[in-house]
């Protein structure tokens, strides 16, 4: 284990830079809220997109893909990517490129969702996003927790109240700019180590003709085999099923669409799909050496376990400083993704009845919401939760979401009643197949992938043979979205 | 389907090249991006300054 004073130096030296680079981004921006929740317009797209490459670049995509690799074998060069590769191009493409020409003056998912569907759909999709905004900072905050615990021995609780307290000071200074203005750093940094980390490792390991005779011998004998029974339904269909929505129902997207400027979408949405494709997949390289060197390790951690094995003590630094990074960036973006869905969709509407603020008591507002929020976060991961079940709770509470969302952005006379039963049912099924059974809190009824398949089915039925029975009349998307939705 | 090794060679070194030049380059014009506009004055500023 490392000198933990070496990792509390780590983390206030990020927090240093990040918190000078946030008053850095704030300089040429607007002193209002609109500017601190969406920055709409104002960033351009190769920030854009490397702060969209770091937000789907989080924990998972690293260890995650490893662990795929490490179980399966070759697999793990497509498996984990393929899912985000679909939701990019069917859904996140064509729907952002739509949803920014009808509603370009809002930011938030659920703000689409009243103008369209009505207010209950607004109140279940807003409750959604909070809650998986929440969860999944709650997930990142306890992996800090985690990894600093195990790289450096520094007590679970520090950690995360150090790293807490860096996140929250950014962002409440420079709200979205100050998240995507890190986003740089994080991404420039996460490049810089992966880029010498990954081949280092592959070469000590003797090179991938090594790799594969390795991958041959060992202890999984379908470790070359692209595809297997187990490889489809354990892992491929679980992970395509599960990320369908990736690209479209997180709010860090959407802040992130409506902040690159307008007619941009397409090369933002397909750029950063291609940018982020190799990362898991040369991610699942190091799960691939691990298993060809017989690496008898918890699959979960088997990426960390390969860099500290192969590279030694140097290896683990920047382990660790790839972490601190990848961690960081998730959190940023969650809690102001959070922040930005309370104010817009709980503060404004129901608390202030969209009455007229003067815009230096909103930023306040927001700021405070921003503290709030990032101190209830840290408390809420001094619980140590399953990381594992925090992950499958949280996917699955959003699968309902995707198909009424989707339907009501291109179906003009889709039943509304239907659209907002479709979400209710849909989010039952998911609990009651998905999130549970995932949680090893009751035997699964179906295998896991079936339990995502039926509550697709669910949330997409409803709503399409509601409104083949009872259509309703053309929705004028155009008067609806400039009457100010919110 | 089985991957051959020449296959496994050819596919390492094209994702590592991929993952390496792809994303350099962006971080490269995004790092640029990030310089100009962190540095950059605002117009208003200038035009101040250009008054005085």
């Amino acid at each position: 284990m490392l000198n933990s004073w070496i990792g509390y130096a780590l983390m206030i030296a990020f927090g240093i830079i990040l918190v000078i680079v946030s008053i850095l981004a704030t300089r040429n921006g607007k002193k209002n809220l609109d500017d601190f929740l969406s920055a709409r317009e104002s960033m351009s797209l190769p920030m854009t997109m490397s702060s969209l490459v770091v937000v789907w670049v989080w924990s998972s995509s690293l260890m995650g893909a490893a662990e795929g690799a490490y179980n399966f074998g070759v697999a793990g060069f497509y498996m984990y990517g393929i899912s985000v590769l679909i939701s990019a191009l069917l859904l996140g493409w064509p729907i952002f490129k739509r949803v920014r020409k009808i509603a370009p003056s809002i930011s938030t998912l659920p703000e689409f969702m009243k103008a369209r569907i009505g207010k209950q759909t607004h109140i279940v999709f807003t409750i959604v996003g909070i809650l998986q905004s929440f969860f999944w900072a709650v997930l990142q905050m306890t992996a800090i927790g985690l990894v600093m615990n195990v790289l450096f021995g520094i007590p679970h609780a520090a950690s995360i109240m150090l790293g807490a307290i860096i996140v929250i000071t950014y962002v409440t200074i420079g709200g979205l700019r100050a998240s995507i203005g890190t986003d740089v750093i994080h991404f420039t940094m996460l490049l810089v180590l992966l880029a010498i980390v990954i081949p280092v490792c592959l070469w000590v390991a003797g090179g991938p003709r090594e790799i594969y005779q390795g991958l041959v011998n060992s202890s999984v004998d379908t470790a070359t085999l692209l595809w297997t029974k187990e490889s489809v339904t354990g892992w491929l269909l679980v992970s395509v099923l599960s990320f369908i929505n990736y690209a479209i129902i997180d709010q860090s997207v959407w802040q992130r669409v409506y902040a690159s400027k307008k007619g941009s979408e397409t090369k933002l949405v397909l750029g950063t799909t291609f940018m982020w494709l190799p990362i898991p997949a040369v991610a699942g390289l190091m799960g691939m050496v691990g298993l060809a060197q017989g690496m008898n390790v918890n699959p979960s951690e088997i990426f960390p376990a390969v860099v500290g094995e192969l590279l030694g003590t140097w290896g683990v630094y920047a382990m660790a400083i790839i972490m601190i990074a990848t961690i960081l960036s998730t959190t940023d973006s969650c809690l102001n993704a959070l922040s930005t869905l309370i104010v817009k969709n709980i503060y404004i509407p129901y608390i202030k009845k969209n009455a007229p603020m003067d815009p230096n008591q909103e930023l306040k507002v927001a700021r405070i919401v921003v503290i709030v929020s990032g101190l209830a976060i840290a408390v809420f991961s001094l619980g140590q939760f399953s990381i594992l079940y925090l992950n499958y709770a949280v996917g699955a509470l959003t699968l309902a979401m995707t198909w009424p969302f989707v339907l009501s952005v291109f179906m003009k006379k889709l039943n509304k009643n239907a659209a907002y039963w479709g979400l209710v049912a849909g989010t039952v099924s998911g609990l009651f197949f998905a999130v549970i059974p995932g949680a090893g809190l009751m035997e699964p009824i179906v295998p896991l992938w079936v339990g995502y398949l039926i509550s697709h089915a669910i949330a997409a039925g409803i709503p399409l043979i509601g409104t083949l029975v009872a259509p309703d009349h053309d929705f004028e998307f155009e008067k609806a979205f400039s009457q100010g939705e919110a | 389907m089985e991957m051959s090794e020449t296959a496994f060679v050819i596919v390492t070194y094209v994702l590592l090249t991929w993952f390496i030049v792809s994303n350099f380059i962006l971080a490269g014009y995004s790092f640029k991006e990030w310089f100009v506009s962190t540095f950059k004055q605002p117009k208003s500023e200038q035009k101040n300054h250009q008054s005085k």
